[in-house]
C-alpha cells in the first residue's frame, strides 16, 4: 500500500519530472531545470512573502538597535519594547520562516524526485516501479537519460565545474540576503553561515549524483533573479562593517572597532 | 531577537535534513544473485560478497560449512569502494545481480563494479590465493557495472556490460575475444543464445540480434536484426522456435518473430514485466510487477489464466514438472499449476520465507532452490509444498 507521502506530494512530482523528460527535444537535464522552474514559480508568492518579511525586519535594525541601547541589559524590558515594536511596524519577526518551512515538503519531493527517478542502481529502478502511473509518456520515457552537458546526471561531477557553479551561486545568493547584524556575535555566526553553506553544498555536488547539483545550481540561480527584484543587489554591494555599529554593553568578545552608521 | 538568532541554524538543520532525505533513495547496489546449479553442487552469492559452491545432501545432514569432502567451498570479494569523496572503508562486498555461471573446470561470476571472475573449485577449497594461473583463474575487468547474468556458449563467456556492450572473454583465458559495438546507454538484461546469434535486449527500446562468428580481433561487432518497441525493455530475452519474448517498460511481454520489425503480439499486464518469461509446451509464463502471473499462448498472445500473487514479481518462475513455482517479493513462494482447465490454480502454498525474493530460483529434481534478501538459500520440496532445509549463507 503507498504511503501518503508518496501518494499526494512525491509521486505526483515524479511523474511530472519524468514526462517533462520525454517532450521532444527534452532530455533529464532539462527536465530539472524545467521542474525547478515550475517549483520555483509556484512558490513565488510565498517566497516573495519570505523575502518581503526578511527585508521588514531588517529595516527595523535601527530602531530595534536604539531600543537595545535604551534598555540596556535589561532583557525583559527590551523584549517587551520589540514586541511593541513589531506591533506597531505589523511585522511578525515569523513571518520570513514559515513561508519558508511550507516549502520545505516541496522540495524535498523534487529532491527524492530527480533521486529516484536517475535510478542509479537495479534496486532503484525496482523500487521506481512503484511510484509511475501508466501514462504512455512516463512509461516511454522510463529510463530516464542520464547525459546532459559533460554530465552524466547519476553519477557526481568528476570535474570541479559543477562544485564551483553550485557553491557560488549559494555565495551569491546568501550574500545578497544576509544583512548585518547589531550583535557582533550574530555578524560573525552569520558570517560563518555565509562561507559554510556554500562550502558544504560545493563539497556534496563532489559526493552526490549531478542531477542533484544541477537542480542546486537552477535553484540558486532562480532564487538569485528572485533575489533581485525584490531587494537589487541588496547586500552583496553594501558592507555590513560599515553600517551598523556594535550594541554597546554586548557581551561578545569580538574585537571589531565601532563605527558609525553611513547615510 | 531569539528567532533571529535561530534561523541560521534552523536553516542549516532543515538543510541537514533536506539533504538526508534523499539518502535512502540514492540507494546502494545490495544486489540479488540467484541460484544455479551443475554436477549436484548449487552455486549462489550472499551479500557479504562471498561466492559460494554448496551440496544439497551436506546442507540437509547439517554439516558444517564448507564439507570439503562434498565439493563445498566459498570465496570472499572485495571491490574498491565507490567514487566520489567517501569517509567509508576503501573496499566493499561485491554485489552480484546474477546467478553464478558455471563452465567446464571455472565458475564464473561478474560484479556489480564490473569484474568478471573466473575461479576453480579446486583453488578455491584450498582457500589458496586469486587469482591461482596454474589453475587458469583470471580477473577481467570491464568499463561498466556488470547486472546482466553471463552467458556461456562453447569457449567463450558474453557478458553485458552497462557501458552499452557486450563482450566475449575467452572461457579459459579471460581475454576479450569478440565485442559488439555500442547498443544503448547501459545494459542491465542478460543475452541469451540461440544458434551463431546472441540476442539482447536493451533500454533504448531495441531487441538485438548479433552473429557471435566471424568477430575480427579489435573490430566491434554489429546487430544482424534489429526490432524497435514502444519503450525500453526491462526483462532479459527468452527464445524459442525462433520467437523472443521479452518484457518492456510500456508494461507489454513483446512477442517477437527474429527478423522481422513488427512484434507478432503484444499483451499488457499492470506494470512492468522486470522477469525473463518461462516458455513450456507453447506457453509463456510471465511475472509482472503488478503481482500477477500471466499465462499466455506462446502463438497469439492470448491469456490462459492469470494468478494474483499481490506481491510484485522480480525473480523468473520455475517449472518443475508441470508446476510453476513463483516467488515474489514478499517472501512468498507459490506452487501453481499449470494445467489450463483446473479450477484450483494453487498446488500448495504460499510458503513464506520472511524476505523478498529477487534472484533467479533453480530446479533440481523436484527441489527448488531460492535465494531470498535475507542471505538465506531454502529447499524447496516442490511436490509437498514445504521447505526441507535453509541455510544462512552470512553469519551476521
Amino acid at each position: 500500500m503507498t504511503d501518503p507521502w508518496s501518494l499526494i506530494v512525491l509521486n505526483p512530482v515524479l511523474n511530472v519530472l519524468i514526462a517533462l523528460s520525454s517532450v521532444p527535444g527534452g532530455n533529464f537535464g532539462l527536465a530539472i531545470i524545467a521542474l525547478t522552474v515550475i517549483v520555483r514559480l509556484a512558490l513565488l508568492p510565498l517566497t516573495l512573502k519570505q523575502l518581503k518579511a526578511t527585508k521588514a525586519l531588517q529595516g527595523m535594525q535601527p530602531k530595534i538597535q536604539e531600543l537595545q541601547k535604551k534598555c540596556g541589559k535589561n532583557q525583559q524590558k527590551l523584549q517587551q519594547e520589540m514586541k511593541k515594536l513589531y506591533a506597531e511596524a505589523g511585522v511578525n519577526p515569523l513571518g520570513c520562516l514559515w513561508p519558508m518551512l511550507v516549502q520545505f515538503p516541496v522540495w524535498i519531493a523534487l529532491y527524492q524526485s530527480i533521486m529516484r527517478a536517475l535510478a542509479t542502481t537495479p534496486d532503484s529502478l525496482l523500487d521506481l516501479s512503484q511510484h509511475l502511473y501508466s501514462w504512455p509518456v512516463v512509461t516511454q520515457a522510463i529510463p530516464c537519460g542520464s547525459q546532459f552537458l559533460w554530465l552524466n546526471l547519476g553519477y557526481p561531477d568528476s570535474t570541479l565545474i559543477l562544485a564551483v557553479i553550485v557553491g557560488g551561486t549559494m555565495w551569491v545568493q546568501q550574500k545578497m540576503v544576509t544583512g548585518p547584524s547589531l550583535d557582533p556575535r550574530q555578524q560573525s555566526m552569520n558570517r560563518m553561515m555565509q562561507m559554510m553553506m556554500p562550502l558544504m553544498f560545493a563539497v556534496f555536488t563532489l559526493m552526490f549524483p549531478s542531477g542533484l547539483a544541477l537542480f542546486w545550481a537552477v535553484s540558486n540561480v532562480i532564487g538569485i533573479v528572485i533575489q533581485y527584484f525584490v531587494t537589487g543587489w541588496g547586500y552583496l554591494r553594501r558592507k555590513p562593517s560599515t553600517e551598523l555599529a556594535p550594541v554597546h554593553g554586548s557581551k561578545s568578545t569580538t574585537k571589531s572597532k565601532p563605527q558609525s552608521r553611513k547615510g | 531577537m531569539k528567532i533571529e538568532r535561530l534561523a541560521p541554524f534552523i536553516a542549516l538543520t532543515l538543510s541537514i535534513l533536506f539533504l538526508c532525505s534523499c539518502i535512502p533513495s540514492a540507494g546502494e547496489a545490495e544486489g540479488w544473485p540467484g541460484v544455479s546449479s551443475h554436477n549436484g553442487l548449487l552455486y549462489t552469492a550472499a551479500g557479504d560478497g562471498s561466492v559460494m559452491a554448496l551440496n544439497s545432501s551436506a546442507r540437509l545432514d547439517g554439516l558444517a560449512f564448507p564439507s570439503l569432502a562434498d565439493g563445498e567451498w566459498y570465496f570472499r570479494i572485495e571491490v574498491p569502494a565507490g567514487g566520489g569523496m567517501s569517509c567509508g572503508p576503501s573496499s566493499v562486498a561485491a554485489a552480484f545481480y546474477g546467478a553464478p555461471v558455471v563452465g567446464e573446470d571455472l565458475v564464473y561470476v561478474g560484479t556489480y563494479s564490473g569484474d568478471v571472475l573466473a575461479m576453480s573449485p579446486s583453488a578455491r577449497s584450498q582457500n589458496l590465493t586469486f587469482p591461482q594461473r596454474g589453475s587458469d583463474e583470471w580477473v577481467c575487468p570491464l568499463p561498466g557495472n556488470i547486472v546482466g547474468r553471463p552467458v556461456i556458449d562453447g569457449n567463450t563467456l558474453y557478458v553485458p556490460s552497462s557501458d552499452g556492450r557486450i563482450y566475449g572473454l575467452d572461457a579459459i583465458y579471460g581475454d576479450v575475444r569478440w565485442k559488439s559495438g555500442s547498443l544503448g546507454d547501459k545494459l542491465w538484461t542478460g543475452p541469451a543464445i540461440e544458434g551463431d546469434t546472441i540476442y539482447v535486449s536493451t533500454f533504448e527500446d531495441y531487441v538485438y540480434g548479433l552473429p557471435t562468428e566471424g568477430a575480427s580481433l579489435g573490430n566491434d561487432v554489429e546487430p544482424s536484426w534489429a526490432f524497435k518497441g514502444d519503450a525500453g525493455f526491462v526483462s532479459s530475452p527468452v527464445l524459442r522456435d525462433d520467437m523472443v519474448f521479452v518484457g518492456s517498460f510500456d508494461r507489454n511481454v513483446y512477442g517477437i518473430r527474429v527478423g522481422e520489425s513488427e512484434a507478432t503480439w503484444k499483451f499488457a499486464g499492470g506494470n512492468w514485466f522486470w522477469a525473463a518469461p518461462v516458455i513450456d509446451e507453447g506457453v509463456v509464463y510471465a511475472g509482472c510487477l503488478d503481482g500477477k502471473i500471466y499465462a499466455l499462448d506462446a502463438e497469439t498472445g492470448d491469456e490462459l489464466w492469470e494468478f494474483d500473487t499481490g506481491s510484485q514479481i522480480v525473480a523468473s518462475p520455475v517449472l518443475v514438472g508441470d508446476l510453476l513455482v513463483v516467488a515474489c517479493d514478499s517472501g512468498e513462494v507459490y506452487i501453481l499449476r499449470t494445467d489450463t482447465v483446473v479450477d484450483e490454480r494453487l498446488a500448495s502454498g504460499p510458503v513464506s520465507v520472511d524476505a523478498p525474493i529477487r534472484g533467479s530460483i533453480c530446479a533440481q529434481e523436484g527441489t527448488a532452490y531460492i535465494r531470498a534478501q535475507n542471505d538465506r538459500l531454502y529447499a524447496l520440496d516442490v511436490e509437498r509444498g514445504r521447505i526441507i532445509w535453509e541455510f544462512a549463507l552470512t553469519t551476521e
